[in-house]
């Protein structure tokens, strides 16, 4: 058994503690004065008693002797003294949750749940002895090392000062993978501490060294919640549509509630609903606006543990030019439907780009700038990735055959709830003449003809296609389908389809946690990221990168993204993007009551099974107590010399 | 040991009420002055006097000589010796009885208050006095003799004594010696001296005793010391100042330092007890805390100062 101080800082006060002491020694006293009916007898007094000075200087300095001691005494309680009880030296990992369901609120005065894992964290680390080390770990969806393995309890505790919760889910399993690398070399194993509520995703497949002892610090009570798990924004396409946004709320708890719904747009609330969610219940929220550009933000008006899910936010911005290259010997119909619509990109002269069908070639890096490319009569042989409405022409997808020409073609029937057939007509559509495809599985037929599928969806891989298999130009010209409304409609719908939303989408709506993919103009070369808090940090872009992909989405909301070329200057150009924590196990904020690893349970919640220090901070402070008393008798009760 | 009476040690005019109540005095109207020695007195009173004269009470013989009262010559001896003797008889007489109480501003302190309990020492005294037609004097002093209360007989005069009594107030030195040598030249017929005092006097009080006892005056000394003085409840670092002269002492309290105060008191007491029994004088010293009625019933007819 051992004798070890755990905090010395205070030892290091001693000296001045006691010069102040002394110092209060020298102080003139303030006595304190008091008539009496005379001083005669006194005086008499004194006079006897500087006889016996010697003495009476050792009276003052026993004093002082007994207040120094005490004080001594008292800086030592204050340093922790333990006596150690089992073995020094040994090993622990500190896995700290950051995840979005610790900042639920259900702590005693509204304290986080994050605040309570720091502090028995911070507890753990106070409780090491001289020799003893420990690592720092946080987790969510990702594990981030915040210190070596260190006995240096002020590395320890600047980490968790540091440390502030995520909008991030959580998966224990990665930070798991990161233990056992970091056991599998170490010569004695160490203690594993989990500081969580115990949401922490899914485990299969996860597993502990065997011989790591698992403690699981409980942390969090609460476990009704309401939140928002899903936002989906269309945007408007410009034809007079409006933007839509579809709300996934998710009701945690045990009973049924009922919840508002507010949307605000540019912090001006514009709408507001109210939904009914039975237990453990989701419903879709649909919204409309005729707003189409503006910052979302959805709030539940909804008072829970955890606010971090109450909230999500979204860009409402108009749907950006479709870049569309059409291919083709010469097409009359396509060329002029496509410059009267209004989303297709056009050049400075107001037309869509053409290329002749020889000079396609796969390798052309400008093609990945197009969002679709129109193939009217032409045999690719490889296509790069991309979208693809083609007419009268194969995709060189392998398994989809052509059978060749048949004439006279009716349309038998269409699928009507497909995206590309809405307000369109296909029994106008008379075909002197058109290809027979041979569909593969997964192939889509949206319009059947008698003898085979005249319109269908193919993929391969990236590439998706719409494809047509009659040739526009060869219609006949009296009541030609090219003349009826129903063609613009349909060209119209399959750009949207097809070179719309897709990789828009991608960038509006991201998760926190998740990769935030942006296309950049060809001359930047650093990006400066704004998160919705904090510091803005820097970031480089390589050249060769097809697009901007942003890791370290730590909070949830509106991220701004400044792309500046090399000479610096003003922003090229800035984009938006929102991150959501949107993760339905995070919203079901019950507090795990044990976490099992491959059928091995954690020793349970509070259980600190390492009680190596004794403290003995309350010997010393009583020690230092009685000589205060013992002080104050003899200057008081003036009872010794 | 409270810290609250050692701040408030008592003041004269907090208490009140009379000097004298109904069922003390009922108590020591049956007691009188006793006076060791045979005093003269102006009138035929009721004590006895050294003093040969008319009474009925024999004393002695001697030889006839020419102006003596011929009423007083003893036929009987002439008869039998055929010699003129002349009868002499103890005289009796109005003693007196002088009250000397010091009001110094050293007096009002204590609790009880040491000046009140001295006026009501002095008002039982006189009291006493007067119901035994004994002729008393009252005077207060303290640098010098303030005021005096002209020597009367009877229980008529009570209440003026009393109102005389009340009427003091505490203030000034004490000056024992000064006041006590004007009040012997003033008052020079013998009798029986009370001297009510702290006996806290810097100059002493062994002249104040000599100018009483020089004239053969029958003297008490009652010293008057409040519980405050005879243990002090004080503690800590203590600036004293002198209710009388502001003389300003720093003081550590420690136990060496009061009991080196408590000697000094001890030896002081114990020095004017001495002082008095050397010359014939009585003496006795009490604490305020003493309950008043067992002074004067009790500890006064122990010291034989009444009977």
């Amino acid at each position: 058994m051992g004798f070890e101080l755990l905090s010395t800082g205070w030892l290091y006060a001693a000296p001045g503690f006691l010069g102040a002491l002394v110092l209060l020694y020298f102080l003139k006293l303030k006595r304190r004065e008091v008539a009496v009916s005379s001083t005669y007898l006194w005086r008499a007094a004194l006079d006897d008693m500087r006889v016996n000075s010697p003495l009476q200087r050792l009276r003052m300095n026993l004093l002082l002797l007994l207040q120094a001691l005490a004080l001594l005494l008292l800086l030592l309680a204050l340093a922790r003294p333990v006596s150690q009880l089992g073995l020094t030296g040994t090993d622990t990992l500190l896995l700290v949750d950051v995840s979005a369901s610790m900042q639920a609120t259900d702590g005693a005065g509204g304290r986080t749940r994050f605040e309570q894992a720091r502090d028995e964290a911070r507890r753990v680390v106070e409780d090491l002895s001289r020799g003893d080390r420990a690592i720092l770990i946080a987790f969510s969806d990702e594990a981030r090392v915040l210190t070596p393995m260190t006995s240096s309890k002020a590395a320890l505790r600047a980490a968790l000062d540091d440390l502030r919760p995520t909008d991030r889910p959580t998966r224990l399993g990665e930070a798991l993978h990161r233990v056992n690398a970091l056991v599998a070399g170490a010569e004695r194993p160490p203690a594993l501490y989990v500081f969580t509520d115990g949401r922490v995703g899914p485990l299969d497949g996860v597993s502990l060294d065997e011989r790591v002892p698992l403690h699981y610090i409980r942390v969090g009570q609460a476990t009704d919640n309401v939140g928002i798990v899903g936002l989906d924004v269309r945007p408007a396409s410009g034809l007079g549509e409006e933007t839509r946004a579809f709300v996934s709320v998710l009701n945690a708890g045990a009973a049924e509630v009922e919840v508002g719904v507010d949307f605000h747009v540019d912090g001006a609330l514009l709408g507001s609903t109210t939904v009914k969610i039975g237990p453990g219940g989701v419903a879709q929220v649909p919204y409309e606006t005729t707003t189409s550009q503006g910052r979302l933000e959805v709030r539940l008006d909804h008072q829970d543990a955890l606010p971090a899910d109450d909230v999500a936010y979204a860009l409402l911005r108009p749907q950006e030019p479709v870049r569309v290259l059409l291919v083709t010997p010469g097409n009359l119909f396509l060329d002029s439907a496509l410059r009267e619509d209004p989303l297709v990109w056009k050049n400075a002269r107001g037309e869509v780009p053409v290329l002749a069908p020889d000079a396609l070639s796969k390798d052309d890096p400008a093609l990945l700038e197009y969002d679709l490319i129109v193939l009217d009569r032409a045999s690719p042989e490889d296509l790069p990735p991309g979208n693809y409405l083609c007419f009268a022409t194969r995709p060189p997808f392998p398994g989809l055959v052509d059978r060749g020409s048949m004439n006279a073609w009716k349309v038998l029937d269409w699928d009507e709830a497909h995206e590309v057939t809405r307000f369109v007509n296909f029994s106008t559509l008379l075909l002197p003449t058109a290809q027979r495809f041979g569909l593969r599985d997964g192939d889509v037929e949206v319009v059947r003809g008698d003898h085979g599928p005249l319109v269908f969806e193919a993929r391969h891989g990236d590439r998706r296609a719409l494809v047509c298999a009659f040739d526009l130009m060869s219609l006949p010209v009296e009541g030609a389908w090219t003349f009826d409304p129903s063609y613009p409609i349909f060209l119209a719908n399959a750009v949207r389809w097809l070179g719309g939303a897709g990789r828009d989408k991608k960038d509006l709506l991201v998760r926190t946690g998740g990769v935030a993919e942006l296309r950049f103009p060809a001359a930047a070369t650093a990006a400066t990221v704004t998160p919705p808090e904090g510091a803005p940090r820097e970031v480089s872009i390589r050249p060769g990168d097809d697009a901007l992909r942003l890791a370290g989405l730590d909070r949830a909301g509106i991220y701004s993204v400044a792309l500046r070329g090399p000479a610096g200057g003003d922003p090229l150009r800035t984009s938006l993007f929102a991150a959501n924590l949107a993760d339905a196990d995070e919203s079901h904020i019950a507090p795990a009551p044990t976490l099992e690893l491959a059928g091995r349970p954690a020793a349970a919640a509070q259980d600190r099974a390492v009680e190596q220090n004794q403290d003995m901070w309350k010997l010393f402070a009583l020690v230092a107590l009685g000589f205060v008393l013992v002080e104050w008798w003899i200057y008081n009760r003036r009872v010794f010399i | 040991m409270d810290e609250v009476a050692l701040d408030q040690a008592g003041t004269f005019a907090e208490e009140q009420g009379p000097l004298l109540d109904q069922g003390l005095l009922a108590r020591i109207s049956r007691l009188d002055i006793a006076a060791r020695k045979l005093l003269q007195g102006k009138m035929k009173g009721e004590k006895r006097s050294k003093k040969r004269g008319r009474s009925v009470e024999f004393a002695d013989h001697r030889p006839y000589a020419a102006g003596d009262d011929l009423r007083f010559l003893d036929w009987s001896i002439y008869a039998r010796l055929d010699r003129l003797m002349v009868k002499l008889f103890l005289e009796e007489e109005d003693q007196h009885v002088y009250v000397l109480v010091d009001a110094s501003a050293s007096m009002d302190y204590g609790r009880p208050n040491k000046l009140r309990y001295a006026l009501r020492a002095a008002a039982a005294l006189s009291y006493i006095g007067l119901v035994n037609m004994n002729r008393v004097g009252v005077g207060v002093f303290s640098s010098a003799l303030d005021r005096t209360f002209r020597p009367e007989r009877g229980r008529r005069n009570l209440r003026k004594l009393l109102r005389f009594l009340e009427e003091t107030r505490p203030g000034g030195r004490t000056d024992l010696a000064a006041a006590c040598k004007r009040f012997a030249l003033e008052h020079p017929r013998r009798g029986v001296v009370v001297l009510i005092s702290d006996f806290l006097d810097r100059s002493g009080y062994e002249d104040a005793v000599r100018y009483f006892v020089a004239r053969r005056m029958d003297v008490f000394c009652l010293q008057v010391l409040s519980p405050q003085e005879l243990d002090p409840p004080l503690a800590g670092d203590l600036k004293l100042a002198d209710v009388e002269d502001g003389d300003v002492t720093e003081i550590t309290v420690s136990g060496p330092l009061l009991a080196a105060y408590k000697r000094n008191l001890a030896a002081l007491v114990g020095g004017l007890r001495e002082f008095c029994h050397r010359r014939g004088a009585r003496f006795l010293s009490v604490s305020t805390a003493m309950p008043f009625e067992k002074l004067v019933v009790e500890q006064l007819r122990l010291q034989g100062v009444v009977k």
